[in-house]
């Protein structure tokens, strides 16, 4: 019996272990998250979020529209799904603003505050745009709405260092 | 013998979750630091907030962290595996008077401390909620299953249910799974007066809890309707333990949302049957009918609060309770058998069935 929990506990201790490491990153955590449940619009959400922040823009941008189309499966709750998509679209406004698209990221926010005009992170990004197109007046009150709808957002000095 | 096995089990713990604590913060641990750190939702000790309802012991704890090391997160990993090997001890010392040898005990150890699907619990910072409320959990459990006296036993009962009810609002299952213990392993018999009061004052005790549980608007985000959602946490619960048997398949996010209904309702009623069999062992095999009902309660809100998220492994945290003692039972059973193959009549009938009545 005690060779037995040896084993067991040896074995066991390996298998934690690997496990262990996949709770070192983000990114890690979330392509296990990939290879568990591919079609799931929050694993893939995040896990895009997670190359953009590891500055894999290219799959970033590959991966939001793999959310969208996961994020239209009836099956899952109709609230989550809704904010999957608009965050997504969000996220590829950001993407495209800082490639310098401006006007596209424009339309893609206008889309998204059509849906849901209360969701503070695409006022925050339409700010942004406004910015980029010269607009202080403009950014300045997207910024400030987004301040009042999520209280963790600041509202930014334009132009920038002004 | 036993003690350096628990030394070398001890030993494979901390190294299997060394590389986890270098992690950063992930995920929702974002929400949870930042609460800790923040001068206006800070817990002051002695204080009032302590008797309102909400994760006062664990927001506590992390604050502690904070205090120590800011945001660097080694502490709080440090903090988290340090209440799992608490939480192994006393799981330890409960399988001991529980199972009738010491390798079950140790089985029961080894699966508790050492299976990859407490990982998520342990590792993940926010995992602290799980911990704490298995503490407590585990401290009520020990506390009906050992011989000490009725005073040391209700506080140490008193101190259980208000670990847990301050790690998560979760804790709530503590009321239910301490009476149950009690009624399925208890040694001593309790009087009625004192079982009375004490369930007047757990009552009273959880009353803010359960109001902030109802009118959580959190808990009417689901899609699903009452079965639905029932069905598909069943479904959850099964494929979580298929986890444990076969650990493989591990995720910090399942999708359990694509679980057709029809085998969703096989799930359900898979439970079901697994619940009433438990049941009509209760005398021949009392532990098998404890864990099975412990089980089934840790995570019986769950059923009921139809929360946007179906359960993830760091939930199964206190349900891994009842499967370690029940994974230790079946191997001492499983060992009884294969000495009885080998050394044929020799040997009369040892205890490894008598689960109520513990060690001597």
């Amino acid at each position: 019996m005690k060779i037995a929990v040896l084993i067991l506990g040896v074995g066991l201790a390996l298998l934690t272990r690997t496990q262990a490491r996949v709770w070192t990153s983000e990114f890690a955590l979330w392509d296990q998250a990939r290879s568990v449940s591919p079609t799931k619009p929050r694993v893939l959400l995040n896990l895009a979020v997670t190359l953009e922040q590891r500055g894999d823009r290219e799959a970033a941008w590959a991966l939001y529209p793999q959310v969208i189309t996961a994020a239209g499966d009836p099956r899952r709750a109709a609230q989550a799904n809704t904010f999957s998509i608009i965050a997504a679209r969000s996220n590829q406004a950001r993407l495209l603003l800082q490639g310098g698209a401006a006007q596209d990221a424009g339309m893609l926010l206008d889309q998204v505050l059509a849906v849901a005009p209360n969701f503070a992170i695409a006022h925050f990004n339409r700010g942004r745009v406004f910015e980029r197109l010269g607009d202080c007046a403009a950014a300045t009150k997207e910024w400030q709405t987004a301040a009042r709808l999520l209280k963790t957002l600041e509202v930014p000095p334009c132009p920038a260092g002004s | 013998m036993s003690r350096g096995l628990v030394g070398v089990l001890l030993a494979l713990t901390v190294w299997a979750y060394v590389p986890a604590l270098t992690g950063p913060f992930v995920y929702e641990d974002h929400g949870s630091v930042p609460w800790a750190s923040g001068e206006t939702g800070r817990i002051h000790w002695p204080g009032w907030q302590w008797l309102t309802p909400g994760r006062r012991v664990t927001m506590w704890t992390l604050q502690t962290n904070y205090d120590l090391g800011g945001e660097r997160t080694l502490g709080y990993h440090l903090g988290n595996l340090a209440i799992h090997l608490l939480n192994g001890g006393l799981l330890w010392l409960i399988a001991r008077r529980l199972l009738a040898t010491d390798g079950a005990a140790l089985v029961a150890l080894a699966v508790f401390w050492l299976h990859p699907i407490q990982v998520e619990a342990v590792a993940y910072i926010s995992g602290r909620t799980d911990l704490l409320l298995t503490t407590g959990a585990l401290l009520g459990l020990w506390a009906i299953v050992t011989p000490v006296r009725l005073g040391w036993r209700l506080l140490t009962l008193a101190g259980s249910v208000g670990l847990a009810l301050g790690a998560k609002e979760q804790g709530i299952v503590i009321l239910a799974l301490l009476p149950w213990s009690a009624w399925l392993l208890a040694e001593v018999v309790v009087p009625w007066a004192v079982v009375a009061v004490a369930g007047w004052l757990l009552l009273l005790a959880a009353i803010p809890l359960v109001w902030r549980i109802t009118h959580d608007p959190y808990v009417t985000l689901s899609a699903y309707g009452v079965l639905g959602y029932a069905a598909h946490q069943a479904a959850a619960a099964w494929r979580l333990l298929a986890l444990v048997v076969w650990p493989v398949g591990f995720t910090v996010d399942h999708d359990f949302d694509l679980v057709g209904p029809a085998l969703a309702a096989l799930a359900l009623g898979a439970l079901g049957a697994l619940a009433l069999a438990a049941w009509r062992v209760r005398r021949p095999a009392p532990l098998v009918t404890w864990a099975v009902g412990w089980a089934l309660l840790a995570i019986g809100p769950r059923f009921i609060l139809r929360m946007p998220e179906l359960l993830n492994e760091h939930q199964f945290l206190t349900v891994m309770v009842a499967v370690a003692l029940a994974g230790g039972w079946l191997a001492g059973a499983l060992a009884h058998v294969l000495r009885g193959v080998s050394w044929s009549v020799a040997r009369s009938s040892s205890s490894w069935l008598a689960s109520s009545s513990g060690r001597s």
